[in-house]
């Protein structure tokens, strides 16, 4: 088995013309908190959405370079099943509305029969719903619909349902950007206890969301990786100049 | 441990190859139409030649298929006539509540419609039978075009609101803050803006008129002995003249019926598309 | 809002449009009330419960009742409903998700075309082309072989009947079906789409998943498509075979109210009672169908905001 849950080389992408990821070259260990660091339209949710080919369903694109995941080329193996192992959580949180708050969790456990029994799928359930710190919050209702969460419970329950599918690989397209306070520090404490179970890939363009989470962090500026490294040497000690002005919040 | 991604696969493929095969299968009966309406009307048109559109109706058991001028005349007319009545009444309706959406007389005028559109095209007919048939004392061409008013009047609002919501809130800024009033955007602005989509609103408001066929059963009469009797006299309509001559037990008037439903839907493609490529210049 | 000089004159000029089209309606409805009055007075709330259809020149022996035809328009409109729906949930996601551009368009076009053909070809279609090819390949084979089960227990005659209406009807009526769910699934954020197949789910999956979030949607489309079915007189004249008739058997022939009215009406104005009863049926057909149409307009509105959060 690969040492790397992703392995990106001289990557390019356009979408209809225009030039997203200018050669992109990057790994990313297994069992890390990854988090890629870039200003707004850097390209960052497109380079998540490239691991798990979510991209497929954008018109347009054009790509070239190698990306491994898991081991494998990603154009080499079925997306469906690729996306099983990578899952993603969305910027927006997107639970199903015609889902109850147990079903949407149960949802990914029933698409791949990851469970055989009623007993199992509850556990499983609670287990996702505990490791986002939602199982006290919702435990009571799980019959009800998502549309009575808060904006930052909701998302908790997308985290949830993502773990729920047991991926070897979560990536997270700025999970907090449109929550308050109280349950980012949420979203990033569950994170924090997930790195020994899962890869984690987390888009963000807050420094300082970096600085409390991150094990290793790459910053993509302009299309391609300007700096990447452990956080710790990162933050403390920037090699580019651009890096400083991002970490400063100048860009 | 996981469901096997074969057997997913496999449903997958077969369920969206199901998909796709009821949706052509769907437009089957379009070709089924086009193909008997070509095969039974074109032999009554290539025997009656352009006299079919000129000539009057034949009578049950003569040989000759005769003609519909009447029922063309009359179509012809009657949606004209409806649309009319129809376009500016939904023109000013539908900006009236594209402009002003939270206004109490706006929220009227959308129930209103909308519950126009729930009306029966029959009810529609006999409520004109029993007020203006019944006080006029005869079926008429005024009559017919009424309940045809009537029943195209919430298609023609439905297209038009989409029109006015089409306009980009950046263009309707630019217009308020140059210091038009509403309407004065409405007269130098939108109109020229969304001439095309309103253009094809009244087209396709007509079609939907000419192809009509219940709002006419009590109100517009049968016309058969002349081309044209005047607004306040009994008319024909195409649909309506097919539809009677169906039902009819004579074999020559079932060879009209399909000779009319011939003319009726070349007039209907050719609006329709028409119209469509009209649409197809609409960029905003 | 602010009103200028010119703004105020739309407000006035718009304002008895819009109470002239709304009288209109109060007078409609109280038009088809007042009519059909006497044959309530007459025949009471039996007019609803019986089925009858026996005029006389002496009006104390005219009996009318409208059940079957109620029934029949009810069993029909379903039918056709039970039929366009499924074909409409196909068409949306072949015509949006599935085919490509190059062959979606083409389609989506005679979708179009189909959806504003003049009802009337539909019905001279449906009575001539297929109740015949119904009546041989579908309805014989099914009665000769199925014929225990009550639905298709009947010998089918000239192929007119309950069940070449209800097909006919939802070829006429899936086009609009169908534009209501386009509409309707274009309105889901894609966010939904995304979460999905970033679950791992097949195309089949997610349209499934997109469909449970329209469901609302679906069932509001099938209320307003039901209600057009019901009030479609050219068709059903032309394709149920109008016959006074309570059956369940799809293959026999029936009427339906808007058929009722249509065969009727010339020479019910001869008849004292048989007139008023044409229009109880009309008020009927009126009350169903408003009723269909306004609640699955407030489903629509409904789902429409609950979606956007």
């Amino acid at each position: 088995m690969s040492l790397y849950a992703v392995e990106v080389e001289d990557l390019h992408l356009r979408i209809k013309g225009v030039e997203i990821l200018r050669g992109v070259t990057l790994r990313v260990r297994r069992n890390t908190l990854f988090v890629l660091m870039g200003p707004s339209g850097s390209g960052k949710s497109t380079f998540l959405r490239t691991l798990n080919r979510l991209i497929d369903f954008v018109d347009g694109v054009e790509l070239s370079g190698l990306v491994k995941v898991l081991g494998q080329d990603i154009y080499s193996v079925d997306p469906y099943d690729l996306r099983r192992r990578v899952v993603l959580v969305s910027q927006e949180p997107n639970p199903f509305p015609h889902m109850t708050i147990y079903d949407n969790v149960a949802l990914p456990a029933r698409l791949n029969k990851i469970v055989r029994t009623k007993r199992e799928l509850d556990d499983l359930v609670r287990w996702a719903l505990e490791k986002v710190m939602l199982w006290e919050e919702v435990k009571d209702r799980l019959k009800s619909y998502p549309h009575a969460l808060s904006g930052g419970q909701r998302q908790r329950l997308c985290l949830a349902r993502a773990l729920a599918a047991k991926p070897e690989i979560l990536l997270l397209d700025e999970p907090t950007a449109n929550i308050d306070p109280v349950n980012t520090i949420k979203i990033e404490e569950s994170l924090k206890s997930l790195r020994d179970e899962v890869t984690v890939i987390m888009v963000t363009h807050m420094p300082h969301q970096a600085v409390r989470v991150a094990d290793h962090v790459a910053l993509l500026h302009s299309g391609v990786i300007v700096e990447e490294g452990p956080a710790m040497e990162v933050f403390m000690s920037p090699k580019k100049e651009v890096t400083n002005e991002f970490l400063r919040g100048a860009l | 441990m996981y469901r096997s991604m074969t057997s997913r696969r496999v449903r997958n493929y077969v369920m969206v190859i199901v998909m796709v095969a009821v949706s052509f299968l769907y437009v089957t009966p379009l070709i089924s139409i086009i193909y008997t309406a070509v095969e039974r009307g074109g032999a009554v048109l290539v025997e009656a030649g352009l006299r079919f559109l000129a000539d009057l109706p034949p009578t049950p058991l003569s040989t000759s298929v005769g003609g519909i001028a009447p029922a063309l005349i009359g179509s012809l007319l009657a949606s004209a006539l409806a649309i009319l009545i129809t376009i500016p009444i939904a023109f000013l309706m539908a900006f009236y509540v594209t402009e002003f959406p939270r206004h109490p007389l706006s929220r009227v005028c959308e129930v209103v419609v909308r519950a126009f559109s729930g009306v029966p095209s029959i009810v529609v007919s006999m409520f004109i039978y029993s007020t203006v048939v019944m006080s006029m004392g005869t079926q008429s061409l005024l009559a017919g075009s009424l309940a045809l008013a009537i029943v195209t009047l919430p298609y023609t609002y439905v297209y038009f609101t989409s029109a006015f919501r089409s306009i980009p809130e950046s263009l309707r800024e630019a217009a308020m803050s140059l210091g038009m009033s509403r309407v004065g955007a409405l007269i130098h602005v939108y109109v020229g803006v969304l001439r095309r989509s309103l253009l094809t609103g009244l087209l396709m408001s007509y079609v939907r008129a000419f192809g009509d066929t219940a709002p006419l059963l009590f109100t517009m009469g049968f016309l058969m002995n002349a081309v044209f009797a005047g607004v306040l006299q009994q008319s024909n309509a195409v649909p309506l003249m097919i539809f009677v001559y169906a039902l009819s037990p004579y074999e020559n008037f079932h060879r009209v019926a399909w000779g009319a439903t011939l003319v009726l839907l070349i007039i209907y493609l050719a609006l329709f598309t028409v119209s469509r490529v009209l649409v197809r210049g609409v960029k905003l | 809002m602010f009103f200028s000089k010119s703004d105020k004159l739309l407000f006035y000029s718009t304002l008895p449009l819009i109470v002239g089209v709304l009288g209109i309606l109060l007078i409609l409805s109280y038009m088809i009330l007042s009519q059909s009055w006497p044959s309530f007075q007459r025949f009471g709330f039996a007019v609803l419960t019986t089925s009858a259809w026996s005029p006389s020149d002496d009006p104390q022996r005219e009996f009318y009742g409208l059940a079957a035809p109620i029934a029949s328009s009810l069993y029909v409109s379903i039918l056709s409903v039970l039929v366009s729906v499924p074909i409409s949930i196909c068409l949306t996601l072949t015509l949006i998700e599935i085919l490509p551009k190059y062959l979606g368009a083409p389609l989506r076009y005679v979708t179009e075309v189909m959806g504003g053909l003049p009802t009337v070809i539909y019905g001279l279609w449906g009575s001539t082309t297929l109740a015949p090819f119904l009546r041989d390949q579908v309805m014989k084979p099914l009665h000769d072989y199925l014929g225990f089960i009550p639905l298709f227990s009947c010998r089918p005659l000239t192929g007119h009947s309950m069940l070449a209406a209800s097909i006919t009807l939802a070829v006429a009526t899936t086009p609009y079906v169908t534009a209501l769910l386009i509409e309707g699934y274009y309105l889901i954020p894609s966010k939904y789409k995304e979460g999905a197949y970033s679950l791992g789910a097949t195309d089949y999956e997610a349209y499934k998943i997109m469909m449970g979030i329209l469901k609302p949607y679906v069932i509001a489309a099938s209320l307003l498509g039901f209600s057009r079915a019901l009030s479609e007189t050219t068709i059903v004249a032309l394709t149920v075979g109008n016959s006074m008739k309570l059956s369940l058997c799809l293959f026999d022939p029936a009427y339906t109210i808007p058929s009722l009215i249509a065969n009727q009406f010339e020479s019910a104005r001869l008849y004292e009672y048989a007139l008023p009863t044409l229009f109880a049926g009309a008020l009927i057909l009126l009350l169903i169908s408003l009723a269909a149409s306004y609640a699955g307009i407030r489903l629509v509105y409904g789902w429409r905001e609950r979606i956007h959060v």
